[in-house]
């Protein structure tokens, strides 16, 4: 028993700080995959019932619905090319080389960690999709998270709301930059380090900075809720709003740098 | 001499087990419900630890433990270690439990669940850097009301299915 327990007490310290385990870990997780879609099959199984059992009518709702907003979004993405033409040109003009392109890869949840203290869910693609660690991942809505470690054909994606998470922003009005944090409930992010000074008002969109190269540049994080400025302390308490649906979500995209 | 035999029935409870502890909530539900879920893999793992002494053993709980690791996504070696002791503390006593009430069976399951999630809360602290909290002492509660239950639910299946 003393053995176990010191031989699991040296692997917790190796896992909890170094890589050295991940191929075993990759392995197990390939191996108990299945459970997460037995543990998810009412889910799944639910969302199947609901399109078979889908009426006519709303069906033609659900397509009218999508054409409208498909009809916005081309116009949207219209727009966007023309700016990333004339951006790509005004960054030629100042010298400094063009954003990378960018791929996504389409992933469904297939299960969310039952520790409600941890914010991490499992995604369908893995290595053989070529998802890595390190990638980001994004919703309709905005950044999600970060693919923290993934195995053949799953993934582990850390939400931005985990109280281990941060991701550099900057507040897409006034340029400023900082840093939200996870708070461990979905619906909040705290900003770190704003001095009491500083331009930022509830409303303000934050969008990832894209500095530290763990995320891309330029996604809607949250919205500032409220902005705290007691005289007394040197920092500002913001509080902001995820932009993804993180509780809610089923769809998330795995954003591949450098593979459009 | 008997064949050993029904080591399977153990298998698959502990297999429900763990799906029990990775099926998750809807999200309409509060958060906090979550902190409630019992720890089923802890309770199963102890039952047959004092019901079918014989049938289990130290180290393959360790092993199953890497598992569980994965799947509740903790630091490899942790689970094993906390299915290792419930195993232990059922093996040494089990002379013992089984001769006590079904009350008394509870209070030993909710020392040893205790004990568990207490090295896993640390465990979690010191190599996850998730933030301590007290919730943790939350399903060890829950899962010691629900063990007089299990403990009956597990004892059914066992006269259907001998596991010796």
């Amino acid at each position: 028993m003393a053995g176990l327990c010191v031989a699991s007490g040296a692997l917790v310290a190796v896992d909890g700080g170094t890589t050295t385990l991940k191929p075993l870990r990759g392995a197990l997780t390939a191996g108990v995959f299945p459970l997460y879609y037995v543990a998810e099959s009412p889910y799944l199984l639910g969302n199947r019932m609901d399109h078979l059992f889908s009426t006519h009518a709303r069906l033609r709702d659900d397509v009218d619905r999508l054409e409208t907003e498909l009809v916005e979004l081309r116009r949207t993405a219209g727009l966007y090319q023309g700016l990333v033409a004339e951006n790509d040109r005004l960054r030629a003009l100042l010298g400094s080389t063009e954003s990378l392109p960018e791929g996504v890869l389409v992933a469904e949840i297939i299960a969310i960690l039952p520790n409600p203290a941890r914010h991490e869910v499992v995604i369908d693609k893995g290595l053989g999709d070529s998802v890595s660690t390190g990638q980001a991942v994004v919703d309709s809505g905005g950044l999600f998270g970060q693919v923290v470690q993934s195995a053949a054909s799953t993934s582990r994606v850390l939400l931005i709301s985990d109280t281990t998470h941060a991701v550099p922003v900057h507040v897409n009005r006034s340029n400023l930059r900082s840093i939200a944090a996870g708070t461990g409930a979905f619906d909040r992010l705290t900003l770190e380090s704003v001095p009491i000074a500083s331009d930022i008002v509830p409303g303000d969109l934050l969008v990832s900075s894209g500095l530290g190269g763990r995320f891309p540049f330029g996604y809607p994080v949250g919205v500032v809720q409220s902005v705290v400025r007691d005289p007394g302390d040197d920092f500002a308490r913001v509080e902001a709003m995820p932009s993804a649906a993180l509780d809610r979500s089923r769809h998330v995209l795995v954003v591949r740098e450098g593979d459009a | 001499m008997n064949p050993r035999r029904g080591g399977w029935l153990i298998f698959a409870t502990l297999l429900a087990a763990m799906l029990a502890s990775v099926v998750h909530l809807p999200a309409s539900v509060p958060d906090w419900i979550g902190h409630l879920r019992p720890d089923w893999i802890i309770a199963v793992l102890f039952y047959w630890s004092f019901a079918a002494s014989e049938r289990t053993g130290l180290v393959e709980a360790w092993l199953l433990g890497f598992v569980v690791d994965v799947l509740v996504g903790d630091p490899l070696g942790l689970n094993g270690a906390c299915m290792a002791g419930a195993v232990f503390s059922g093996q040494v006593l089990h002379e013992r439990i089984r001769l006590y009430s079904a009350l008394q069976r509870a209070g030993v399951a909710l020392g040893v669940l205790l004990l568990a999630a207490l090295v896993r809360e640390v465990a979690r602290v010191l190599a996850l850097g998730t933030t301590p909290s007290f919730w943790f002492l939350a399903a060890p509660g829950v899962t010691a009301l629900l063990f007089p239950l299990l403990a009956l639910a597990l004892a059914a299946l066992r006269r259907r299915f001998p596991v010796r």
